[in-house]
């Protein structure tokens, strides 16, 4: 289920399918309610941006983006994914107005950008560390029932590819012997 | 009387500012309770400063040898520390996940 929801992957936790929250965790050790489709923390300007995006997206359910705790030091990576959302990048994929050291979007189109644009609302909970609070505004978030955005948009899907497994010292050839690495090692009788 | 002397090389630690950042790429390592993920990035230049990456290949697996081995021959010609720093941060996973803990990548 996680791969067809998330195709990048990564480090977060899948909940519910068909909710329409996503938290990202700053400096922060809170578990939002199962009810949230997805979780999970948000370190870098650049790259853990990129995933966030990526990753919900993918999921047409997910209509909200919960951001919570302290903005990273240095990265700003919350204030970022927020100057993101409401400016989009420029020519040189740098995000608008971001806050972040090195804030650019290199894994994406614009098109993805722009999709996240439309699909998400950002909720500013940034500087927010208390349960009950951020508790109370995925509750509301969760009450207002949106509809599923379309199609999923997949930016980035990791495929699987097929291995050949060559571990063994078997001859290829009855006078050629062959190693792991599928060179020859021993040539004639 | 000796016939050979051979050097013996007192270990020291590079220091974090004279690290020389590969111009390969980096990789960045994850642990989840089903595998250890490792993505591999070319290095994204702006003003002659790496500021970001653009996503090459993706590993995972949940042993530190087989994932180092394949990184090995799917990405070759990287800097022979990043290697060894891999194997080091690879090993340091596969404890994190056999343990079921927190991964934290480290620096070189």
């Amino acid at each position: 289920m996680t791969d067809d929801y998330y195709p990048w992957g990564g480090e977060f936790t899948a909940c519910e399918p068909q909710g329409c929250v996503a938290v990202a965790l700053l400096n922060i050790q809170y578990n939002p309610p199962k009810s949230v489709a997805i979780y999970g923390s948000l370190k870098t300007e650049n790259i853990g941006i990129e995933k966030i995006i990526a990753n919900t997206i993918s999921n047409p359910w997910v209509r909200f983006l919960v951001l919570c705790g302290d903005d990273i030091r240095g990265h700003r990576s919350g204030s970022s994914l927020i100057a993101l959302h409401k400016n989009g990048i420029d020519h040189n994929h740098r995000i608008i107005h971001a806050p972040g050291a090195i804030p650019y979007i290199e894994n994406l189109k614009e098109e993805a950008i722009k999709r996240f644009q439309a699909q998400l609302n950002v909720i500013d909970l940034i500087g927010e560390k208390q349960k009950e609070k951020i508790d109370a505004v995925i509750a509301e978030c969760i009450r207002k029932t949106p509809p599923v955005f379309g199609e999923p948009y997949i930016a980035i899907r990791l495929k699987p590819q097929a291995t050949v497994n060559l571990t063994d010292n078997r001859a290829l050839h009855s006078r050629i012997l062959i190693d792991y690495l599928g060179k020859i090692k021993k040539r004639g009788a | 009387m000796v016939d050979r002397e051979i050097p013996l090389i007192k270990a020291k630690k590079t220091i974090e500012k004279d690290v020389i950042l590969d111009p390969q790429g980096f990789f960045i390592i994850e642990v989840d309770n089903k595998s250890i993920r490792v993505e591999y990035y070319s290095n994204v230049y702006k003003n002659k400063q790496i500021v970001s990456g653009v996503l090459q290949k993706a590993f995972t697996g949940i042993k530190a040898d087989a994932l180092s081995d394949t990184i090995a021959v799917h990405v070759p010609s990287l800097r022979p520390e990043h290697y060894l720093y891999l194997g080091r941060e690879l090993q340091k996973a596969q404890l994190a996940f056999e343990q079921q803990k927190k991964y934290i990548q480290g620096g070189c």
